[in-house]
């Protein structure tokens, strides 16, 4: 057999034991080397940046005010650019910043409410519903534009909110990612809250019978972060000794005196009117000392006075027959309100 | 040629070590290229790591300098860095170029030698305040000095 013959000749043999040693040791050593690179550098750049970018993109938001910017002008009150009123001016937002201008380390509801999505006494972005563009945009405002996030801001005292469903939609958008970095600031809010007004306490026009109410400015956030402005009025009958009724309401941003010059009329299907809880619409007699008015004006409704966001006070005058009120003067509903102050955790994840 | 297939007897030595010699030649090649070639990609993930790490350490710094800028004064910041990343030095500048695509200016770092080029986001500062200058790393530290209108880097 010819082959037989092959396997048993050993003439003309070469030293294929050493070329074969030889190529084996050198496709060892690459393995080797190349695995020890591997092991050397194991991180990737952009791993490694992901938790100083997300830390400066959660400094600036709770420390900075923010920041809109277009032809018209300029400001830090870019919650009134974001959405507002139904236009989509994110592109003037240059830079998304939550902290109220006028307080130290303290976050503005306003602006919380303009940006994240409030699931009960806790705030997240993105949502659902949050559109392409207005991602887009945010995600460039925030300084995040190559990445993926999400924020959420909870109270630090964990019975004012859910927290098993706040953990659970944590899980939901950040979900098993590789790489994920979190990082957590910690804050304030002061929470407007509009107490009851005593009728006795009332300013407005003595002449005309007109109490006045005014919410400055810096408590305008109060509208954007509850989409309405909602007060009560009570101890109305007390004050005219007669059986006072209240007939028009008017909203507007300029005075003449005491009485709001020019003035919008509300109509009944612009607002809402509670007697005693119970929905009613003008006019309204306030016959008993106890009866209780809750007046409720949504934001749409305030659209219509151009320009609100930018003036110092927002005016509500209620014009009634019998009614009568104490003196000259505006009653500010920042002397009335209660501030409700709580700390807040806000945590950012970035991937 | 059929002598040639048959000949079993033929066995040259020399042609052997010449033979052994050139595919040796070869496999030697071909290691010290791909060995080159490992190092090379090491280094450059190496220097474009610590470039990130820098750039990073800078990109803070500047936005802890805006934050802390007073409202009617300067603020100077003297920043340490490595003079040098895998034996070479390094340029920081505050770049136009986008990689993000966000319209936002970024801190460039490039390398003298590789030419590693790594990209830190400035996290949209430039949004709130003019940021420009530029650094060689020679001195080992950056200087960043901020007013009201405007941050600047420049070498320490």
């Amino acid at each position: 057999m010819r082959s037989f013959y092959l396997l048993r000749d050993e003439k003309a043999n070469i030293s294929m034991d050493f070329l074969t040693a030889v190529a084996v040791i050198i496709i060892a050593f690459i393995f080797a080397v190349s695995v020890l690179s591997s092991i050397i550098t194991p991180y990737s750049g952009y791993s490694k940046e992901l938790y100083p970018t997300a830390d400066r993109a959660v400094t600036l938001l709770v420390e900075d005010e923010g920041y809109w910017e277009c032809d018209g002008g300029e400001g830090t009150d870019w919650e009134f650019k974001w959405n507002y009123s139904g236009n989509y001016n994110y592109s003037n937002v240059t830079k998304i910043g939550l902290l109220d201008s006028n307080e130290k380390n303290t976050l503005d509801p306003g602006k919380i409410n303009t940006i994240m999505e409030n699931q009960g006494s806790w705030w997240e972005y993105p949502v659902s519903s949050s559109s392409g563009p207005e991602l887009d945009n945010a995600s460039r405002a925030m300084g995040l534009g190559r990445y993926n996030f999400y924020i959420q801001i909870r109270p630090l005292n964990e019975s004012k909110y859910n927290v098993s469903a706040a953990n659970q939609r944590a899980t939901e958008m950040v979900g098993d990612k590789g790489d994920v970095v979190s990082v957590v600031r910690y804050s304030r809010m002061n929470q407007l809250d509009l107490d009851d007004f005593n009728g006795a306490n009332f300013f407005g026009d003595q002449n005309l019978l007109k109490p006045l109410f005014g919410l400055d400015n810096n408590n305008f956030s109060y509208i954007l972060s509850n989409g309405d402005l909602e007060f009560t009025v009570a101890n109305l009958s007390e004050i005219s000794g007669h059986s006072p009724k209240i007939s028009d309401i008017s909203i507007g941003i300029g005075l003449n005196e005491y009485e709001i010059n020019p003035s919008y009329d509300l109509q009944n299907d612009e607002f809402e009117i509670y007697k005693n809880d119970n929905l009613i619409t003008l006019p309204v007699s306030v016959s008993a000392v106890s009866d209780i008015i809750k007046i409720n004006i949504p934001i749409n409704t305030i659209n219509n006075i151009d320009n609100w966001e930018s003036a110092d006070l927002f005016y509500i005058q209620l014009s009634g027959d019998d009614l009568i009120v104490s003196k000259s003067g505006i009653t500010l509903f920042s002397s009335n309100s209660k501030i409700d102050e709580f700390s807040l955790k806000t945590t950012i994840w970035v991937w | 040629m059929r002598v040639l297939l048959n000949d079993e007897d033929g066995q040259a030595i020399p042609v052997e070590y010449i033979l052994i010699f050139t595919i040796s030649m070869i496999f030697l090649g071909l290691m010290t290229m791909t060995f080159n070639s490992v190092v090379d990609s090491s280094s450059r993930q190496a220097i474009y790591i610590e470039l990130t790490d820098t750039g990073n350490l800078i990109s803070s710094a500047i936005t802890n300098t805006y934050l802390t800028t007073p409202t009617d004064g300067v603020n100077s910041i003297s920043l340490n860095i490595p003079a040098e990343i895998a034996g070479t030095g390094y340029f920081v500048e505050i770049s136009d170029d986008d990689p993000f695509k966000i319209d936002n200016k970024v801190l460039k770092l490039t390398s003298m030698r590789k030419s590693v080029t790594a990209y830190v986001p400035l996290n949209s500062v430039d949004a709130l305040i003019e940021i420009n200058g530029s650094a060689l790393s020679d001195s080992g530290k950056i200087l960043i000095i901020s007013n009201t209108s405007e941050i600047t880097i420049s070498q320490g």
